[in-house]
């Protein structure tokens, strides 16, 4: 079997601005880079990235795949939960929970969050190589 | 062991943004794209930016090495079915006054930590060179 050409591609350049952080550049858009080796509050160091990427990639699934379900939503919040592991390094479990604020049956959620975690880029690159688990639920409606 | 948490929000289907600690990240989540905010897979090559910068200023004093500058740049191709990042291409640069041989010796001790990539990203090829002086 020949393996499916690349269909997509993406550049990303990032710049040390001194020991304290850097800089990293994609299209029109800047983001601050937490490359001290004491940590920064004020910016995403590289785990923290790595988890963004992958709440930003359940995100856009739902996205993508909900007007084709018909799926009916007002929001999407997703808490990502990451364990570093020293030896060898690496991020030893993964673990993160949407929450969906919508009226659809607990079916159809289920039916969401499997179409998530089948399209999702960042998430199949990731799901191999640590323990990756999580839900989506219903968002308990705000007071 | 050390833990993270990074909580992200949809504000429409334009986008959406990650928060942790004191830093918020636009998130490009919308369908169409848009040009002020990484997408899911440009926020992966961030990350791995991030890394492999860290990792110099880890590195770095360990070796005694002196650079004043360092930069990175990624590629990446990703596949449509299943959609995952297939491979990831860097070039590395380093400004410092160092010989040709302890720039490999740097780029050596750095690919240590390309590992630690290497475990999240099973399946995915990183390779990448490293260069002397800044990016053009």
């Amino acid at each position: 079997m020949t393996q499916a050409a690349p269909k997509m591609e993406f550049d990303v350049a990032a710049y040390r601005i001194d020991a304290h952080g850097s800089v990293a550049r994609c299209k029109e858009a800047e983001i601050v880079l937490d490359t001290n080796l004491m940590g920064r509050r004020d910016a995403l160091n590289p785990a923290e990235l790595l988890l963004a990427a992958l709440a930003a990639c359940m995100i856009k699934g739902i996205e993508r795949v909900a007007p084709t379900l018909k799926f009916q939503l007002r929001g999407v919040e997703v808490k990502v939960h990451g364990v570093r592991r020293d030896v060898p390094p690496g991020m030893e479990s993964i673990s993160y929970e949407i929450l969906v604020d919508t009226d659809e049956a607990d079916q159809r959620l289920e039916l969401l969050h499997l179409n998530v975690r089948r399209y999702g880029t960042v998430f199949n690159t990731v799901a191999p190589g640590t323990a990756l688990s999580g839900t989506l639920v219903r968002r308990a409606t705000a007071d | 062991m050390i833990e993270y948490e990074v909580f992200s929000q949809r504000l429409n289907d334009q986008g959406g943004v990650a928060t942790t600690k004191c830093a918020q990240v636009a998130l490009d989540t919308g369908l169409e794209g848009r040009q002020d905010a990484f997408n899911p897979d440009e926020l992966l090559l961030a990350a791995l930016a991030a890394c492999m910068l860290k990792s110099i200023e880890r590195v770095a004093p360990s070796l005694n090495f002196s650079f004043r500058d360092a930069a990175i740049r990624f590629h990446g191709w990703c596949q449509e079915s299943p959609h995952k990042m297939l491979k990831i291409e860097y070039t590395l640069w380093v400004d410092t006054d160092e010989t040709d041989q302890r720039l490999e010796l740097l780029h050596d001790n750095l690919k240590k930590f390309e590992s630690s990539f290497s475990t999240i990203a099973v399946n995915c090829s990183l390779a990448g060179e490293i260069r002397r002086g800044r990016p053009d």
